[in-house]
């Protein structure tokens, strides 16, 4: 994926360059708002990821400059703020997702395919399907191969964003923010609670099992996986 | 009752004041009879030995005589030198070599339309004592008069100085009230209460303004201090944010990986910056709901909603725990309020109360109202509960009272869960469950 990342600090943008070359993406790096900008224009990207704080220009305003010159370049903003109302400001501007510092590669990794992801589903399908799983999203049932699924509201919203999300790993501060809408973390069990109760109800007696964990990153929802 | 008491008092002051002046004007009077009635009875008493010894009769005849001749306004008693009474038409004062007066109460034998008999006594030549008085009725009657007119004024002066001591005092009281009131407010927290000044300029106003400045310079330093705490978290976090990230960087190198003392030290010291940068988030968003701004996101909505949404969310998590998670919410209780938040401070508590019950425990949620549109939610769980002495400390930042510090947490969800509430209105107290612990929170509707 090419990806322009602008971020005003040396250390910052030189480990995360690292990070996201291992991964496979191209990067450009730019280190203020106007330099960035400008590159964000001139060249495609699949994924901006913009620094907050920036020199000359911060990082809202070349969000806000990109959405009005009919950019819509997917945004990842990343900040040291972590104040609540900053993320709704982030958000309002035109960033398609906030991620605050210091975060795992991981984290940022599942977001850049969410994100690059949303842009490429146009249509709103009213059906999900995950190999025999199926979720009618008019119906709000579910249905594994032949047997039908009963689903609680929030299980049903849970199973609804992996499948939205399916062969990408969603973390558990992204369930958090998106399903529950909780900008804090829990100091219990409350994802893993849930996801345990999906499984039940959708992987057990079933050879193959839809939903993985993937080890310190957060779940997946497959049908290309054996066990 | 403060305010009587001193209204007495003061009326009391007054009293002691007023008889103090009445016994001078008494006192006046009776100079005054003194220096009238002296020279008139010395010419009596010369004129009635010179006239006994040009008469060649006994005094006491010589007095019996001018007596019965002329029933006057003068009175003898006439003793011999063996102190026997040889003539007397008064009673002798008990002390008769002093100016004295005698009135009615000390001589009942007093003549008919006579008050008050002044004078003094004097030994003879013979050894004997002449005693004579006269009539000083006018100046009873004066000091009668004074007594009638001093009585009145007084007791009017009684009457408007206890009214208006009263009124003085309790609208001072309602004013001294008025700062015990605020004081009260500023101890509960609200450092930026201030006293309100009457507008007079007197002394309580004085004082009103001087402890207005004195809380301006606490709350400034209260200030200050959690200003400087926050710019620490601020300021920090950057070069906290890149050591984190030099860790990480680090663990990924291969030489560290084949070095396992190496790889392990790195992984405590990366959990440990972790931590600190947890802390830190924890400190700025409390200041962030402490100051207050984010009252302008407030948007009317349904706690009833809000509570039995997070119970139904957190009632999996319970019986993962092998708890169980009751709620009984009354429905349609609807506040203003940040909905984010107030999720934070339910999520906030419903955990702590999982987190706290052992297995087997019941944690009971309920929201119910009053008439008084006071929406009270409660959470109950069965846990180790809080000693009396901590409710107030646990509130506190960095407080915890589990000194071992094993549990996870960081001694700021109370006071940030305080601190919502605060901005909501709404009032926290810590209850015993027997056993347990009941958090309540009080909104109003």
């Amino acid at each position: 994926m090419q990806i322009l990342l602008i971020e005003d600090d040396a250390t910052m943008s030189g480990f995360l360059k690292e990070a996201l070359v291992d991964e496979g993406h191209d990067v450009a790096v730019s280190g203020d708002g106007r330099d960035g900008l400008m590159l964000a224009t001139t060249s495609p990207f699949d994924v901006l990821i913009i620094d907050r704080m920036l020199p000359y220009l911060d990082g809202l305003s070349v969000v806000q400059a990109l959405r009005s010159m009919q950019i819509s370049t997917p945004v990842i903003l990343l900040t040291a703020l972590g104040r609540v109302d900053e993320r709704v400001r982030g958000l309002r501007a035109g960033a398609d997702d906030y991620v605050v510092k210091p975060f795992e590669m991981a984290e940022l990794q599942a977001r850049i395919e969410a994100v690059r992801r949303r842009r490429e589903i146009k249509t709103d399908p009213s059906q999900l399907r995950v190999g025999d799983l199926v979720l009618d999203r008019l119906t709000h049932s579910a249905r594994r191969g032949a047997c039908e699924i009963s689903l609680k509201p929030r299980e049903f919203r849970l199973l609804e964003y992996l499948m939205l999300h399916a062969d990408q790993v969603v973390t558990r501060t992204m369930l958090l923010e998106d399903v529950w809408d909780y900008h804090f973390l829990p100091q219990t069990t409350l994802v893993e609670s849930h996801i345990c109760r999906i499984r039940l109800k959708i992987d057990r007696g079933f050879s193959r099992e839809l939903i993985q964990t993937v080890r310190g990153a957060g779940y997946r929802i497959s049908a290309g996986t054996d066990t | 009752m403060a305010g009587f008491r001193l209204a007495v008092l003061g009326t009391l002051f007054s009293t002691i004041a007023a008889i103090i002046v009445f016994a001078l004007i008494y006192n006046a009077t009776r100079i005054a009879s003194k220096e009238e009635l002296a020279p008139i009875i010395a010419g009596d008493r010369a004129d009635v030995l010179s006239d006994a010894i040009s008469d060649r009769l006994p005094l006491e005849q010589e007095l019996r005589q001018t007596v019965a001749h002329a029933p006057s306004h003068t009175f003898y008693a006439l003793l011999d030198a063996r102190g026997k009474v040889l003539f007397a038409n008064i009673t002798m004062p008990p002390e008769p070599t002093e100016w004295s007066t005698i009135t009615r109460l000390t001589d009942p034998q007093m003549p008919q339309g006579v008050q008050r008999i002044d004078g003094i006594g004097r030994d003879l030549p013979n050894g004997g004592f002449l005693f004579i008085g006269e009539d000083a009725s006018v100046f009873a009657a004066l000091n009668k008069r004074v007594a009638v007119i001093f009585a009145v004024v007084f007791s009017a002066l009684i009457g408007i100085g206890l009214l208006a001591s009263l009124l003085i005092v309790g609208h001072s009281l309602k004013r001294v009230q008025a700062i015990s009131d605020a004081s009260v407010d500023i101890m509960t927290g609200d450092l930026s209460r201030r006293i309100e000044a009457y507008g007079i300029d007197d002394e309580l106003d004085v004082l009103t303004e001087e402890l207005n400045r004195m809380l301006e310079t606490i709350e400034h330093l209260v200030e200050n201090a959690r200003q400087v705490t926050n710019d620490i978290a601020h300021d920090l976090r950057s070069p906290l944010v890149r050591l984190h990230e030099w860790i990480k960087h680090l663990l990924k190198l291969d030489a560290v990986r084949k070095d396992p003392v190496l790889s392990s030290g790195l992984e405590a010291a990366l959990s440990q910056t972790t931590l600190i940068i947890s802390v830190f988030v924890s400190l700025l968003r409390l200041a962030e709901v402490e100051a207050g701004s984010l009252q302008g996101g407030f948007t009317a909505l349904d706690l009833s909603a809000l509570v039995t949404n997070i119970c139904d969310e957190f009632s999996a998590v319970a019986i993962d725990a092998g708890q169980s998670l009751r709620c009984a919410a009354e429905e349609n209780l609807c506040i203003s309020g940040d909905s984010a938040l107030l999720t934070q401070l339910i999520v906030n508590l419903v955990e702590n109360a999982i987190r706290y019950s052992p297995a087997g425990g019941i944690i009971n949620v309920t929201l119910s109202s009053d008439k008084k549109s006071l929406f009270r939610l409660e959470i109950a769980d069965q846990g180790p509960g809080i000693p009396e002495e901590d409710r107030d400390r646990v509130f506190r930042r960095f407080v915890r009272l589990d000194q071992s510090r094993n549990t996870p947490g960081h001694g700021l969800g109370l006071p940030l869960v305080r601190a919502i509430a605060k901005l909501h209105g709404a009032q926290i107290t810590l209850l015993d469950n027997h056993p347990g612990l009941i958090v309540r929170v009080e909104f109003r509707g």
